[in-house]
């Protein structure tokens, strides 16, 4: 059975490569744009990976993160965001169960790496 | 007088009509330009994703994304069009590095626009000119460069400004012995474009360069040279930060207090920086310098901070009085205010 | 005794014409000062774009302040709102004012506070009593700080803030205001972009939220809201920020930044003591003073406004409650023209001294003075007779026009700038309201505005007045 991903990130162009990326490593996958385009079934299901952005309307990246972590099942999560700070990245991972932190820019090779 | 009045208002009430269509027409020409643009967004990002990473065993060819591109309306009779489809090659260049930004940079140079950067470098308009310039450093068309460094002295300041950052992308370190011979300002932005430019590019520091300018006495070469220090961690070169803390210009502490946060230093360093607290005319940069003491140390300098408690600066005496009492010295604290009352009650 | 009349008659007519001429001048150079200043405003954002920002390293860190008093329905609310704003470099600091409502222990209960040491506290500017300072026990509201002090006014609180934080710029705002997600990486350009001159102070411009949609702290949907008096604030706001902030703005000539959205350097405020509480009129105040200081310091400096709608906030929704605004902010123009009037004329003090502060003093503390003796002589002289109906009837109607030309344009500013109001059913309520501006909604203004002058002439005392708020709407858009 094949893998399941899913992608929340703002910018399209990097939601699109992500999307892409995934599906050419066989992972079944879900891109969106922000949290309330997903649906009831997504909610219910159990992601073998999330890669999502921090930056979000209406809600602080860590506790985006933190609520993530809550609110969807997964088995990984790695972040990809613009705002990739030493500082912010340090806070993020001190939230725990962060498998990744990427800045954008970024070497796509390493996320593939964690996908396969 | 009357008639005047009523000319007046017919021509009053002609220009309120010419609003109105001004603000219909705007009205309508947004929602179309919006659709389109996002066509072109969502057709560009869909692309690019299947030539970076096709179907297996398929090779993505180049036409097929410049076809696609061409159907949406991003073709080179539509200026605006590839102006946005630029801004969208530029984006997407800076969100990747490595296999995928070099895959981009071959695929950005076989689809058109061709040469479209370059004309902007003659426009007379500073933000056609600054815009051209921006898209030739970030799409790293080095054949330029010559056109571009006659600009580093340019009166306006956003052409001045990415003249230099394209410098710095195409010449890497050796860019910096431009430095003194700069003649305008350099805005905090244009510092922070150039630290993180050289990151980007030139990840590995070559010293020599930096020492070349140490010299300098231009206020904004100085400041970016401590910022660069501060990027790079080198801390070999931490005493070029340490020999501004007690600077006369408010400017060039504040930027010294700040780059020298990041770096733990020597004992003969510290001690050189505990000295200098003392010279600095500000107590607001007299406190963030303490608190970055009191950061790196172990343990308290009991003998530096008794000095701070006797310089008599209200405000100076609070925050040592704070780090001792948070550090377990409440009793050192205690006798210190104590002694004052005293003092107060004997005169 | 006609002729002497007719003759006083002619003087005065001659007075209103000048006084009318020179403010349709100013209004005229505003409209094209502004639209020069946020076309420039446009064309530089491309250059320093928001996702730059974002991502950059050295940028100033900044902390907000919000000062709260009894807002217990919304504080946890609000607070998450300002906690959702996008900056790497980002502290908030909420200051209690000593409410007597449950706002702290809503507080206490959703971000587990947990008071900290605060046996030392080093307050550069003096304020009332703090009482407690509290920080999050959960790592992801660790840039949250909330002071729990003592009553002392809005301007006490906000000082309070500013002894707290420890970032180079300071943004003060109200608890109850909605920040939009990205004003803090848009009000740091200007800071980003200083030359020669420094940034002492940086304005947003402020949006009316009445009736919009609202959803934890958030504003999802903006809307046009439903009254007549809310739809006016609109406009007005609109025509302030983008036509008169953003004008005298290009000429350095700024020498007010709203208080419900003002950013500026901490190590400036500090120099200068903070706001001042004594006035109701603290934000015009506190810009004042501020470049009286860099003037004495003999430093080049600028005041500047970022034309976008960064900030969004509730407006008076009933007439009663508009005037006791209106009646407060004149109170505190009066008091601040009062406090720096050694300003007036002074050539010691450049522009701001010679023609600044004189503008304020006739223009926006001297209009509705003017506007009252307009209606008492129309009424006197009309009585005698001496006025030409007609004529008078002919040139009422040129100078509405005008001002709808004014109001219109700057709406379609608006418009062709910024994403808000786009159809076309709200921007003709938005120039329907301002059309029926000059009969509904200008003479309450004018009214509210002398009764705050005639409380100062006599000295009635009064204070912030009673700024009954209705409240944003949670409702969703289908209902």
């Amino acid at each position: 059975m094949a893998k399941t991903a899913l992608i929340i990130q703002q910018d399209l162009i990097l939601l699109r490569v992500l999307e892409r990326m995934s599906l050419t490593h066989q992972y079944r996958c879900k891109a969106i744009r922000a949290l309330n385009e997903l649906d009831i079934e997504d909610q219910n299901e159990n992601f073998d990976l999330i890669i999502s952005d921090i930056l979000f309307d209406g809600i602080a990246p860590m506790d985006y993160v933190h609520q993530l972590q809550e609110i969807i099942r997964h088995k990984s999560l790695v972040i990809i965001t613009s705002m990739g700070q030493k500082k912010v990245r340090q806070e993020i991972l001190d939230i725990g169960n962060v498998a990744g932190f990427f800045a954008v820019p970024l070497n796509f090779d390493k996320v593939e790496q964690m996908l396969s | 007088m009357e008639e005047k009045l009523l000319l007046l208002i017919q021509i009053l009430f002609l220009v309120l009509i010419l609003v109105w269509c001004t603000i219909g027409f705007s009205l309508i020409y947004r929602k179309i330009r919006k659709s389109q643009l996002n066509r072109i967004e969502r057709t560009f990002a869909s692309e690019i994703s299947k030539f970076l990473y096709p179907a297996h065993g398929e090779e993505y060819h180049y036409l097929n994304v410049q076809r696609a591109l061409q159907a949406v309306g991003a073709k080179p009779s539509k200026k605006g069009n590839i102006q946005y489809l630029i801004d969208l090659m530029i984006r997407a260049q800076r969100s990747m590095l490595g296999n995928n930004y070099n895959k981009l940079r071959l695929l950005f140079s076989q689809i058109p626009p061709y040469g479209a950067s370059q004309s902007k470098l003659n426009s007379r308009k500073w933000y056609v000119k600054a815009r051209g310039i921006r898209e030739i450093y970030e799409m790293e068309q080095v054949q330029y460069i010559h056109d571009i460094t006659r600009e580093r002295n340019n009166p306006n300041i956003f052409v001045r400004r990415e003249a230099q950052i394209a410098m710095v992308v195409f010449l890497g370190w050796e860019s910096l012995r431009f430095l003194p011979y700069l003649k305008k300002e350099m805005t905090l932005w244009q510092q922070i474009k150039i630290v993180e430019k050289l990151y980007a590019h030139y990840p590995d520091a070559q010293i020599k360069y930096l020492k070349k300018v140490y010299g300098t006495q231009r206020p904004y070469a100085q400041e970016l040279l401590m910022r660069i220090i501060r990027k790079f961690n080198l801390f070999t070169e931490v005493d070029y930060i340490i020999d501004f803390l007690n600077h006369e210009s408010f400017d060039r502490r504040e930027t010294a207090i700040y780059c020298l946060n990041s770096f733990k230093l020597t004992e003969e360093q510290l001690q050189e920086v505990k000295d200098k607290l003392f010279k600095i005319p500000n107590t607001e940069q007299q406190v963030q310098l303490m608190q970055y003491v009191t950061q790196i140390s172990t343990e308290p300098d009991l003998q530096f901070f008794d000095k701070i408690l006797q310089t008599g600066n209200d405000i100076l005496e609070l925050s040592a009085a704070e780090v001792l009492w948070n550090n377990g010295y409440e009793e050192r604290v205690r006798e210190f205010y104590y002694s004052q009352y005293k003092l107060k009650e004997v005169i | 005794m006609t002729e002497f009349l007719y003759s006083i008659y002619l003087k005065i007519s001659w007075i209103f014409l000048v006084y009318g001429a020179l403010l349709l001048t100013i209004y005229f150079l505003g409209v094209i000062f502004s639209a020069r200043a946020v076309k420039r405003n446009k064309r530089r954002a491309r250059f320093l774009e928001v996702k730059d920002i974002v991502s950059a390293t050295d940028i100033p860190s900044v902390t907000l302040v919000a000062p709260a008093f009894n807002e217990g329905l919304t504080i946890v609310e609000n607070v998450k709102s300002l906690l959702s704003i996008q900056y790497p470099f980002y502290e908030l600091i909420v200051v209690n004012d000593g409410s007597k409502d449950n706002s702290m222990e809503l507080l206490i209960q959703k971000y587990k506070l947990k008071t900290v040491d605060s046996t030392f506290i080093v307050q550069h500017i003096p304020t009332a009593m703090v009482r407690a300072v509290y920080k999050s026990t959960e790592v992801q509201y660790k840039h949250l700080t909330i002071i729990d002090k003592n009553n002392g006014g809005r301007s006490d609180a906000i000082n309070c803030g500013i002894n707290f934080a420890t970032t180079e710029l300071v943004l003060c705002t109200d608890a109850d205001c909605i920040v939009e997600q990205d004003a803090i990486l848009k009000m740091v350009r200007p800071y980003l972009e200083e030359g020669g001159e420094e940034i002492i102070a940086c304005g947003g411009a402020i949006g009316v939220a009445n009736d919009s949609d609202i959803r934890e702290g958030i504003l999802k949907e903006l809307r046009v809201p439903k009254q007549l008096l809310t739809t006016t604030q609109v406009v007005e706001y609109i025509r302030a920020f983008l036509i008169g902030r953003m004008g005298w703005g290009e000429v350095n000539g700024l020498m007010l930044v709203s208080g419900a959205f003002g950013m500026y350097p901490r190590t400036r405020l500090l120099e200068v003591g903070g706001f001042n509480v004594k006035t109701v009129g603290e934000d015009l105040e506190l810009c004042i003073r501020l470049r009286v200081h860099m003037e004495k310091l003999k430093k080049k400096y600028k005041v500047v406004y970022i034309p976008e709608t960064l900030c969004w906030t509730e407006v008076p929704h009933t007439y009663n409650i508009f005037v006791k605004q209106r009646d407060r902010w004149a109170r505190g123009l009066w008091e601040t023209l009062k406090l720096h009037k050694y300003l007036f004329m002074n050539p010691k003090y450049g522009k701001m001294g010679m023609i600044f502060f004189p503008y304020w003093c006739f223009f926006e503390f001297g209009a509705p003075i003017i506007e009252f003796f307009g209606i008492i002589f129309m009424l006197i002289f009309g009585y005698y007779g001496l006025i030409d109906w007609p004529s008078a009837i002919l040139l009422f109607t040129a100078v509405y026009l005008l001002g709808c030309i004014f109001s219109s344009v700057a709406v379609f500013f608006y418009i062709l700038n910024f994403r808000h109001y786009s159809s076309a059913k709200e921007v003709t309520e938005l120039l329907l309201a301002a059309y029926l501006e000059p009969f509904l909604f200008h003479p309450i203004l004018v009214f509210g505005q002398l009764k705050g002058l005639y409380k100062k002439l006599f000295g009635i005392k009064s204070g912030w007045g009673n700024m009954t708020r209705k409240g944003f709407s949670t409702e969703t858009s289908a209902s």
